[in-house]
């Protein structure tokens, strides 16, 4: 093989020239671009072992001094035997099938008429994650009635609702095996409480930014956002973020966030002094509307 | 189906382990168990690869693509059957 050939590069090509063709022959050949053809595959493993011949100076340089030598002596070390990933996705396909249960309405209604019902063996479960699961994506395992094992992938930004399909794990009947289908709840967890489609967030705040204010980083579900504190404010105070709570368009929901003012661990002589002295100047009962 | 140890894959397919590693971080793959890819994943990060390295793709456009992708291989199943 002369990878200069294979390439279409000179010997004279530099570095970039050949990394630039190289690529240019990956995206065309690439097997999962063109999925089943041997002819790009075999290409396409032909522009790999050339690139790791001549890729590089150094390995050039090797190259050019095997050719002296012998010009059938080197051979490129690449792996010619891998998988290509469009001869995985077939109905077993992990990846494509996280999608079973989000466009299943859809996709029956594109083709309404031809298709029988689902079969009466599907099985149906409910599973309950936090938000941060759903937004972070996770995997969790749980235990089907007939003992086997279901590894259930939960996909980052999951929504509420959202049922997860999976093939072939339902009732054995007759002639087929039914489908498991996972539907996905929210739970409350120590960040984010439920309150129907609204969310409710405890947020520690510092005495100094409960009486000067201040702008403070608040984590929602859509990511970090600036919080405009004003002062003065007290713990229990709720703060409303409009339309960051769950749901979508017009009905999605609010996140409140409930102040909490920590005082520090230990409590400064000096602090203790002055407010001893500022509240005999100032007075106020703070249980005034309590009565 | 067949499965792999991370160090093997390592040796084999000349990966770089931290590659493989930022993968499962960021759940462009999505291994079963700790430390072992199956074929599947295999092939997917070895596609990734080939984005990243071949390709010039940038981190950011990488799960982009795979989603796309996976999407297609849904909709050619559920067409196929």
């Amino acid at each position: 093989m002369d990878p200069y050939k294979t390439l279409g590069v000179s010997k004279t090509s530099t570095d970039e020239e050949i990394k630039k063709a190289y690529r240019k022959l990956t995206k065309k050949y690439h097997p999962d671009l063109n999925a089943g053809s041997k002819e790009a595959e075999k290409n396409f493993k032909e522009v790999g072992q050339a690139f790791e011949l001549i890729g590089n100076k150094e390995a050039r340089e090797k190259h050019e001094q095997a050719s002296d030598f012998n010009s059938s002596s080197q051979q490129p070390r690449g792996t010619s035997e891998r998988p290509f990933y469009y001869e995985t996705q077939g109905q077993q396909g992990r990846y494509n099938n996280i999608f079973e249960g989000n466009y299943e309405d859809i996709f029956s209604s594109m083709f309404r008429g031809g298709q029988k019902q689902a079969a009466s063996s599907d099985n149906h479960y409910t599973m309950e994650i936090s938000i941060e699961e759903a937004l972070e994506g996770s995997t969790k395992e749980i235990i089907l009635p007939n003992g086997k094992q279901l590894s259930v992938k939960i996909p980052k930004g999951i929504t509420q609702g959202t049922k997860l399909r999976f093939k072939g794990h339902g009732e054995k009947g007759h002639k087929s095996t039914g489908d498991a289908y996972v539907e996905i709840h929210f739970k409350s967890s120590k960040r984010f409480k439920l309150e129907g489609l609204d969310l409710v967030s405890e947020l520690p705040i510092s005495l100094d930014e409960a009486i000067n204010g201040g702008k403070i980083e608040f984590i929602t579900i859509d990511g970090p956002i600036i919080l405009t504190v004003k002062p003065p404010v007290s713990s229990g105070t709720k703060l409303k973020i409009k339309g960051k709570g769950l749901g979508t368009g017009q009905s999605r929901g609010d996140q409140y966030v409930l102040i909490n003012i920590m005082l520090p661990k230990h409590i400064d002589p000096q602090l203790s002094h002055f407010i001893k002295q500022w509240s005999k100047e100032h007075p106020y009962n703070p249980r005034a509307e309590v009565r | 189906m067949s499965q792999y140890a991370i160090g093997e894959i390592v040796k084999i397919y000349k990966l770089e382990e931290d590659f493989i590693h930022i993968c499962i971080q960021n759940q462009w793959i999505i291994p079963l168990k700790n430390e072992v890819l199956d074929q599947e994943d295999l092939a997917r990060l070895l596609l990734i690869k080939d984005l990243q390295y071949a390709m010039g793709v940038n981190d950011e456009a990488i799960p982009v693509i795979m989603h796309l992708l996976d999407q297609i291989y849904w909709l050619k199943n559920k067409l196929n059957s």
